[in-house]
């Protein structure tokens, strides 16, 4: 049996009926763990885990059985884990450790989950690619000398490579579905205010979602019953009801209408992702599923109002990073002024810093209403065409990314070229919808690619029951 | 040259809620520095705020009382500014839809208007110390309430005294609301004053000159009447006031430039992201103001036009509500308002002069003030009395009888009469103990008054009398 | 973009910037502007999408336990006499 291959669901089961150990499973995917090492998917490998794996072996022959007993999982370094280092790959937190858990890392721990390691991403996840780490960039798992994606790039390289069965990622405007598409895994983003905040470093409050890695569906599915629901620690989360996910997810398709939004047809036009889209949509009608053509009118305008709201919220987010309570304070520094600025610019790459400023840019007086003010109002707008859409459709379809992995180090150095990489998936934070990666295709060089399968707020049961059934008809192939 | 001042205040009172505004640390004073402390009010990465049901409901109450509207949709913004004091680098306060709008206070013959009350958070503390400054959270997350009058109608506050009455009254009508303690010496209730000038009569308003952060109510007096005093001279002598915001320096009884119109924060306000908007229902509203207890200026009607004081013993009792809510509970033993008035607006007050507390039960001081309003006890004693109980456990009526200084027929006179008629009607007496009939009762008690040519007490009568025949 | 206003966004943020980084920022910066002008330049309308809460729904005023004053000094860079601590501030 090969361990660090199972499902997190198979890895539980063993567990449970005492087929396998946790000590043997963690010990698998440490061993794991080592052998990728170059691919600098994970910034730390906890060293209790081991030690967590025995604990949880007792607990288990004690009768425990909850439902991630023994599963270790990597969690993003942006997300707070008490007593061990969370840096967001950032200088500025290089030695922060985190004084309390989040509700996420708590709700893991209260099902099993043994947590192993903390991986890699873009500077307080600005950036889809991982090359804005303050500690290296994080390798493709199908080609070394290409992106993982970012920016919870480590999380996703570190599940395609069977470092986890699972891991955690953050999503403000496509950094769990992107790399999941670049690496060829599953990668979810719950609607917003479906799991809570509590304890996960802030980029765009409004946008900011925790998210899901796995190489299945299931397994996507089982992570957002442990970590769905209210949270009183969260005024943004709410109270609807969390469904049986797992169980749901074998329900089938019948009655499922597929939107395809022409408008994004329009968009993926001289792009490589155009021609998986249109086999995408023939798959699906080759399967039974009606495909129906909806449109989102304003969608490519997601885009710059994106930035405008991520990139405000951002600046105001990141001011307490200041030197001042937790974060490293420079040593040239002798007044308050300087331990604000150069604390501060010390510890902040480039493209946050960019971010930084052009967030007040917009916020500041004289250019509030004409940018902050008209992309809030914006974002109302695309809300009511999603709405308009969902009209015609159970699911929206799209592409996640414009094409396959690219090359490290290839991307021009004005970042706004990066930026549109994001183009497909930036709408879709903005309304506040699920959406989730399904790999789906091969780019011209072999890399993966990946569709996104969106639904209504809280309607991730709908995508599940499509995700599994497209995985199941593939797998027949 | 004449001028015209308009004054603007910025209020902010605490509120007593026991939790604070947007985590559920506890919303009291601590001698330990950040002790008192959480992630959020230290703002540490991935902490979130939690709006306080109760800090919202005591906005609406204040508004209530101040004739506000409310607003059925309250947001929240982020006003960012960097300063050790603030731990996340922003205040949460309230900037596009405030909880409160439109409301008023009365001051002296004026009808005050007020813009609005918004809810916010109070920043932490700052200890200077030799070459360092220490940072302490825990008034960090303490819920603000911030009431800024609208200087741009009429009528406006134009001078110092006018200034400290608003304080003065709005402080009554919040400590009567019971939202905030206002406890001037504790900063629980604290200021900024805007002043400006404009030629007597003109239309057009003048510079406004800032002075932030003002505590007391005499200081603020003297700021003000300092700053009037030096917008004139400067106009007098042709020059230009200067927008600025200034600090009062308390010592010195002087202000300085704190900064000026070209290093003025832009704070960058947007709605936060973490905190939804907050629908306040017309029913959530009533449901507020049934349980709204009466303002001041209700009691003050009441007294003066249910209980016929006058407008001086009204203010006097109603100037301290410890003082107020004593008056009323005596009220409930022993209704003559205007009676217990004339106690409490000489002999309380001379008692509790410089904060000192009513150390008198209710039972106490009204048997005194119903003793002497029954002729019973001559004025002069009954004073007397009052000081030796005052502090101590003693009961009025034992003491005054011990002391012999009660003016009519004594106890014993009376209780001998009692034994003598229980001795002569011993037969209906065992009636009595057999059917505890109270028409029995009541004819003895009648033979006791008949005998004393009813000049006993006849309540007291029938106590004894029960007494005896327990 | 001019440089003094770059100058005054970096003093709002608490950033520094040498003048030949500034200089670097300025490109950076205007085509970020281009990007975010896109929407600016557009003639799209709507309005705003507001979430609430229930006043009914929000927190009930129940004090908590508070986190220990170590835990909270645990990252701090100065502490002392359970406070943070920045040089002396002069206002």
């Amino acid at each position: 049996m090969d361990i660090i291959k199972l499902t997190a669901r198979e890895i539980r089961e063993k567990i449970i009926q005492k087929e396998l150990t946790c000590v043997e499973v963690v010990s698998a995917f440490l061993a794991q763990i080592e052998k990728c090492k170059e691919y600098n998917a994970l910034l730390e490998v906890f060293d209790d885990a081991m030690d967590l794996a025995r604990e949880m072996d007792k607990k288990v022959s004690e009768g425990f059985s909850g439902k991630l007993a023994g599963v270790p999982v990597v969690i993003k370094d942006n997300i707070l884990y008490k007593g061990k280092i969370m840096s967001c790959a950032s200088k500025l937190l290089e030695n922060y450790v985190a004084q309390y858990n989040s509700t996420v890392v708590d709700r893991m721990l209260e099902e099993g989950a043994i947590i192993i390691g903390r991986a890699n991403m873009d500077e307080f996840a600005m950036g889809s690619s991982t090359e804005n780490s303050a500690f290296g960039v994080t390798h493709n798992p199908v080609d070394y000398n290409r992106v993982a994606g970012g920016s919870s790039g480590g999380s996703a390289c570190a599940v395609a490579l069977n470092m986890c069965p699972i891991a955690l990622g953050t999503d403000t405007g496509g950094s769990v579905r992107q790399p999941a598409s670049y690496c060829g895994i599953y990668g979810l983003k719950p609607t917003y205010g479906r799991i809570s905040r509590y304890g996960v470093v802030a980029y765009g409050s409004s946008l900011d979602q925790v998210g899901v890695f796995a190489r299945n569906v299931e397994d996507c599915a089982l992570m957002l019953e442990v970590l769905a629901g209210q949270d009183c620690k969260d005024e943004t989360s709410t109270n609807d009801l969390v469904d049986e996910y797992v169980e749901n997810c074998a329900d089938g398709v019948e009655g499922i209408t597929v939107g395809v939004p022409k408008e994004i047809m329009d968009i993926t036009e001289g792009m490589p992702s155009r021609e998986n889209l249109k086999q995408f949509i023939q798959f699906l009608k080759d399967n039974g599923v009606k495909v129906v053509e909806v449109s989102i009118k304003d969608i490519a305008l997601s885009f710059p109002a994106y930035y405008i709201i991520a990139d405000s919220e951002a600046a105001s987010n990141l001011a307490r990073f200041d030197g001042v309570k937790y974060t490293s304070r420079s040593d040239s520094a002798t007044n308050l002024q300087e331990i604000y600025k150069k604390s501060r610019s010390e510890g902040f790459g480039k493209e946050v810093k960019n971010r930084i400023m052009l967030g007040n840019y917009v916020l500041s007086s004289g250019y509030f209403d004409a940018y902050y003010k008209k992309a809030l109002n914006f974002r109302g707008l695309l809300v009511s065409q999603f709405n308009e859409a969902f009209q015609h459709c159970d699911l929206i379809i799209a592409p996640t990314t414009i094409g396959e992995a690219y090359f490290i180090g290839s991307k021009p150095s004005d970042p706004v070229e990066t930026y549109k990489e994001d183009v497909f998936t930036v709408p879709i934070n903005m309304v506040q919808i699920p959406s989730l990666n399904i790999p789906f295709g091969k780019g011209e060089n072999g890399m993966p690619l990946g569709m996104q399968l969106m639904a209504k707020k809280f309607n991730e049961n709908t995508i599940f029951k499509m995700a599994k059934f497209i995985e199941d008809k593939r797998g027949q192939e | 040259m004449q001028y015209d001042v308009v004054i603007g205040l910025e209020v902010h009172a605490e509120l007593n809620t026991a939790s604070k505004v947007f985590c559920s640390c506890k919303n009291e004073y601590s001698k330990e520095p950040n002790s008192n402390c959480c992630p959020v009010c230290v703002g540490l990465p991935g902490a979130l705020p939690v709006l306080n049901k109760k800090a919202v409901e005591s906005t609406i109450r204040a508004g209530l009382a101040l004739g506000f509207e409310i607003n059925n949709t309250a947001i929240f913004e982020r006003k960012n500014y960097f300063y050790p004091d603030l731990s996340k680098a922003y205040q949460i306060s309230q900037l596009e839809k405030p909880i409160c709008i439109n409301g008023h206070l009365r001051v002296f013959d004026k009808d005050i208007p007020i813009n609005r009350i918004h809810l916010e958070e109070d920043a932490g503390k700052l200890i200077h110390e030799g070459s360092k400054t220490l940072i302490d959270y825990n008034r960090g997350g303490v819920p603000l309430i911030e009431l800024v009058t609208d200087a741009l109608k009429e009528p406006h506050i134009e001078t110092a005294d006018e200034a400290i009455e608003f304080l003065t009254k709005l402080r009554q009508v919040y400590i009567y609301a019971g939202v905030a303690d206002c406890e001037i010496e504790k900063g629980q209730m604290r200021a900024d004053v805007n002043i400006s000038l404009k030629p007597k009569g003109s239309d057009k308003f003048g510079t406004k000159v800032e002075m932030k952060n003002l505590m007391g109510f005499k200081s603020i007096h003297k700021a003000i009447e300092y700053e009037i005093e030096r917008q004139k001279e400067i106009l007098d002598d042709g020059g230009v006031i200067e927008q600025e915001t200034r600090k009062w320096d308390f010592e010195k009884g002087e202000s300085y430039t704190l900064r000026n119109k070209e290093n003025a924060e832009d704070y960058r306000y947007f709605p936060d992201p973490d905190l939804l908007a907050v629908n306040i229902t017309e029913a959530d509203i009533a449901r507020i103001r049934e349980t709204l207890p009466l303002t001041p200026s209700q009691i003050k009607d009441k007294y003066m036009n249910e209980f016929g004081l006058s407008e001086y013993d009204a203010d006097v009792i109603l100037a301290d509500k410890n003082v107020a809510d004593f008056y009323d509970e005596c009220l409930d033993i022993y209704m003559q308002p205007k009676s217990v008035a004339n106690w409490f607006t000489t002999e309380i007050l001379a008692r509790i002069k410089g904060g000192s507390a009513i150390e008198v039960s209710k039972e106490n001081l009204c048997w005194i003030i119903k003793a002497v309003d029954d002729k019973k006890l001559q004025r002069v004693p009954a004073k007397d009395l009052l000081s030796e109980i005052w502090g101590t456990d003693l009961v009025a009526e034992d003491l005054a009888k011990s002391k012999g200084i009660m003016s009519d027929l004594s106890d014993d006179f009376v209780f001998g009469i009692v034994d003598k008629i229980i001795a002569e009607k011993s037969d209906v007496v065992a009636q009595y103990k057999d059917t505890q009939d109270p028409k029995i009762l009541n004819f003895l008690v009648g033979q006791v008054m008949k005998e004393t040519r009813g000049k006993a007490n006849a309540a007291d009568v029938m106590d004894r009398i029960k007494d005896k025949l327990k | 973009m001019e440089l003094s206003e770059l100058r005054k966004l970096a003093q709002l943020s608490n950033l520094y910037y040498t003048d030949e980084e500034l200089k670097g920022l300025s490109d950076t910066f205007e085509s970020m502007k281009q990007l975010i002008d896109l929407l600016k330049n557009s003639d799209v309308s709507g309005s705003r999408v507001i979430n609430t809460i229930d006043m009914n729904d929000l927190r009930e005023d129940v004090p908590n336990k508070s986190t220990d004053v170590d835990t909270l000094l645990m990252n701090a860079p100065e502490a002392e006499k359970g406070c943070f601590v920045v040089p002396r501030i002069v206002e």
